[in-house]
């Protein structure tokens, strides 16, 4: 039991952390909004598959809900450090400073519910999949 | 671990690896745009090389030649105007804003910039005589820079400053 709990959060753990790469990378792309050479929406597709991936996945709840957790509290320190990057010492605290700020705004704005529709979306595939074709252990 | 639910986490990986591919694919392409941007940014310079303020048979006027530098980037530059304040010490000789000609772009996109800009300006009456009576003045302003960016035509303002030299004197000749 108690190795079975510690596979499931381990299992948590390394799928909030798959998923905050899309997640960060959408709010950096938010952030450097004029540099996003495609319609702003399409920036919210890798993240949205990555936590559709999450809820496809049935985890149980509470490792869902940490995998999520995960991925959109760490987003925005993410984000800020790729903004950060090519920019130079002069100006990098005024420029993590703005990028935080704008990538928590939208983190919990945008991303947090988010994650939410996309996993009850990806949980809701998973559903109708054991609905038609129940697993074998109920049998 | 039954057959179903071995095909759906298979799924599930592989959405979550499409994911992963495709924010990196985004995200190497903005990267590309900002770090040029930033880079850009930090190697655009506007010098000085010639101004002066010189009685005109039908007033006076300011001749100003600008060196305009850049490294190249990816998004077309456009010189907007050239705007600046004249000053002697604390005394203020006026404030001048010479638009570009329309759509001047003075580096083409992928291409660096290395123009000489000549540029006049009428000088107001009442700065005239003073401003031409004296010794040399100080001209500090900025060029103002449109760059097409891919979603936004972002203006930027390089810095100008430089001596402003008076044809003090060549009237009474």
């Amino acid at each position: 039991m108690i190795g079975n709990s510690r596979e499931e959060v381990l299992e948590s753990i390394v799928k909030g952390a798959a998923a905050l790469p899309p997640a960060g990378i959408a709010l950096a792309c938010l952030v450097l909004r004029d540099h996003v050479p495609c319609p702003l929406w399409i920036v919210f597709i890798p993240p949205f598959l990555a936590w559709a991936s999450i809820g496809l996945a049935g985890l149980d709840m509470q490792s869902l809900l940490g995998s999520l957790a995960l991925s959109v509290a760490l987003s925005p320190l993410l984000a800020a450090g790729l903004v950060l990057l090519p920019s130079g010492s002069s100006e990098a605290s005024r420029v993590a400073f703005t990028a935080l700020r704008q990538s928590i705004a939208a983190a919990i704005g945008i991303m947090a519910p988010l994650s939410l529709v996309s996993t009850s979306i990806g949980g809701a595939i998973r559903a109708s999949l054991d609905r038609a074709k129940p697993p074998t252990w109920t049998k | 671990m039954s057959r179903l639910n071995a095909r759906v986490r298979a799924v599930s990986h592989a959405v979550l690896i499409l994911a992963l591919v495709s924010c990196i694919a985004l995200m190497a392409m903005v990267q590309a745009s900002y770090s040029d941007y930033v880079e850009w940014m930090h190697g655009v310079r506007a010098e000085v090389v010639a101004a002066s303020a010189l009685w005109m048979p039908n007033g006076s006027e300011i001749s100003v030649e600008v060196l305009f530098t850049a490294p190249p980037v990816r998004f077309g530059v456009e010189i907007e105007s050239i705007q600046f304040n004249v000053w002697r010490g604390e005394a203020h000789y006026g404030y001048y804003n010479i638009p570009a000609p329309s759509g001047f772009v003075v580096a083409p996109r992928g291409e660096g910039a290395h123009a000489t800009l000549s540029l006049y300006a009428p000088v107001a009456g009442e700065n005239a005589g003073g401003l031409l009576v004296g010794s040399p003045a100080r001209l500090v302003g900025d060029v103002v820079v449109r760059v097409n960016l891919p979603r936004k035509r972002q203006i930027a303002r390089v810095a100008l400053e430089g001596n402003l030299a008076t044809a003090w004197g060549v009237r009474d000749r």
